[in-house]
């Protein structure tokens, strides 16, 4: 039986070490093996957005990585984007602007839209739907997902003064 | 998926005798946004995936005026368009670079991975034709230059051998009074597959078309290089009577197939109408160049 | 009311209400915007049975037999149907 291979990274900011065949995605290893479920799986071909997580910086859809990938590698998922115990504005935003319905894309939305406001803290709404192409929602028709990340934007951009 | 093995080689050697030891049953692999959903959908059908984005040779942006863009086979598009020289140099590409998929698949695919996929539709492809770019292949004999128009060879497959690897990319040093430009046509507005593409440079001599090269995604079994419509152009003022010519030529020399993405006579019609309108921006982008 | 009786910003009622007019925060959002919230394919435990949905490679097709015999000798099967569904 061929083995499986030992894979050490980082995850949310702890040292997380597990076992994987290298078939198997890093979305794979995050839900079933190490147990973080808050990934989803949509269409496990990069389409969907669900599984966004950032990897060292960048947000990847975590179907088309390789769990072997993950070694060495610094990675961010829903679970990390928290601050402690406090949500993160993205959130905060997502929830007062009821930007968020079955919540199964929401998970994919927050982090990419936190990528996106650490990059750039002040996007225009055309900046932010082509930021966040590659996330579908089939509930909330993307006005309210737009509006708060606006939103998010603007408390950050105030806290930061 | 099946049971895949994974290595991943750190020098460009070390990749050329995995990928020569086991022939085709091995697949490089750089951003993986193609060959994953392929080898899970059994569309593709190996046994070992090389991947190349541990060999510096790869991941290689090296940008002069003089000697052009080296551009690694393995480079993601973000870095492309991150790149403020090569952003600057080279347009037409950063217009491929940026459409390619959406934010998250422009974090891993790169242009080296969307010309091997090899498919009528790639966008980086004919941008690529129209720079005039070669593409280096490496192999356990020596490298070799292939012109990108004659890389892709039906679809899906290409010049490549087993045994074989895209290294990089080569682009000419920019030449002054030039431009290229990409667009293409989709149902939304972003991540389809194009329905249609044109990708064109012109080179501009007070205010006529010295040259110009015109390349259409899917309207034929590969990217199609129309040489007789940028051929044309040459001598013909910079108008918009000239650029009409070019892209009824264009369109002539289509060949699309009726799918569920477009008939015929809708892709026709487009390969006239994104010929002409990629045309105009390449022009104004000459015109702002010098 | 017709679309020609009508008169905007007319205040019907001056009361508070609890419910009308607030922004409540949905009961299950924090649970979903931090990853938390579980949904069926989120649950795990011990000795689940895995199902998997063999579709058929041609649409409005007519089936005219199905191989069960892979299925059945798979360690993991245990009753499952072999019945289409419409």
């Amino acid at each position: 039986m061929p083995a499986k291979t030992y894979v050490q990274s980082t995850i949310n900011g702890e040292h997380v070490d597990f076992l994987c065949e290298p078939r198997q995605s890093l979305l794979e290893c995050l839900r079933d093996v190490i147990g973080l479920t808050g990934s989803k799986e949509g269409c496990n071909d990069g389409n969907c957005g669900a599984c966004t997580v950032e990897l060292d910086g960048r947000i990847v859809t975590s179907c088309l990585v390789l769990g072997v990938e993950a070694e060495g590698r610094d990675i961010t998922t829903i679970e990390g984007i928290a601050i402690g115990s406090t949500l993160h504005p993205v959130q905060q935003a997502y929830l007062e602007n009821a930007a968020l319905q079955c919540g199964i894309c929401t998970p994919g939305f927050i982090v990419a839209s936190k990528a996106l406001l650490d990059q750039n803290p002040n996007p225009t709404e055309h900046e932010i739907r082509f930021w966040l192409a590659n996330n579908l929602c089939r509930c909330t028709g993307y006005d309210k997902i737009v509006r708060a990340v606006m939103d998010a934007a603007n408390k950050m951009q105030e806290a930061a003064v | 998926m099946k049971w895949i093995d994974y290595e991943a080689p750190k020098s460009l050697g070390d990749a050329l005798t995995l990928l020569a030891q086991h022939g085709d049953r091995a697949r490089p692999m750089a951003g993986g946004t193609d060959i994953l959903v392929q080898l899970r959908a059994g569309a593709r059908d190996h046994d070992l995936l090389v991947d190349v984005k541990g060999i510096p040779e790869l991941n290689e942006i090296s940008y002069s005026p003089s000697n052009g863009l080296t551009l690694g086979a393995a480079v993601e598009c973000y870095k492309i368009y991150g790149n403020s020289e090569v952003s600057k140099a080279y347009p037409g590409l950063i217009d491929s670079a940026s459409l390619i998929g959406g934010t998250q698949i422009q974090g891993r695919a790169s242009i080296g991975g969307n010309l091997c996929n090899s498919t009528p539709s790639g966008d980086s492809i004919p941008g690529l034709i129209a720079l005039g770019v070669t593409a280096r292949i490496a192999g356990s004999s020596g490298t070799r230059d292939v012109p990108v128009e004659e890389f892709c060879t039906a679809p899906g497959r290409n010049v490549i051998q087993p045994g074989e690897l895209l290294v990089s990319l080569h682009f000419p040093a920019p030449v002054p009074n030039s431009g290229a430009r990409y667009i293409r046509f989709i149902p939304r507005n972003e991540m389809d597959i194009a329905v249609a593409g044109a990708g064109v440079s012109v080179v501009l001599d007070n205010g006529n078309i010295k040259s110009a090269r015109i390349a259409l995604a899917s309207v034929a079994p590969t990217p199609l290089f129309v040489k007789e419509a940028g051929d044309a152009l040459a001598g013909l003022p910079a108008n918009d009577e000239s650029v009409r010519v070019a892209s009824q030529i264009a369109s002539d020399a289509a060949k699309p197939i009726t799918d569920m993405r477009g008939t015929i006579e809708f892709r026709k019609h487009l390969c006239e109408v994104l010929t002409r309108r990629a045309l105009h921006t390449a022009i104004e982008r000459a015109k702002e160049s010098s | 009311m017709t679309t020609a009786d009508y008169e905007p910003d007319v205040v019907l009622s001056t009361k508070v209400y609890d419910v009308i007019g607030s922004c409540p925060i949905r009961p299950d959002g924090v649970d979903k915007v931090t990853g938390r919230a579980l949904y069926g394919a989120d649950y795990q435990a011990a000795g689940l049975l895995h199902g998997k949905m063999l579709r058929s490679p041609r649409a409005h097709a007519r089936i005219r037999s199905i191989d069960t015999s892979g299925a059945e000798a798979s360690r993991a099967s245990a009753g499952g149907s072999t019945k289409s569904t419409s």
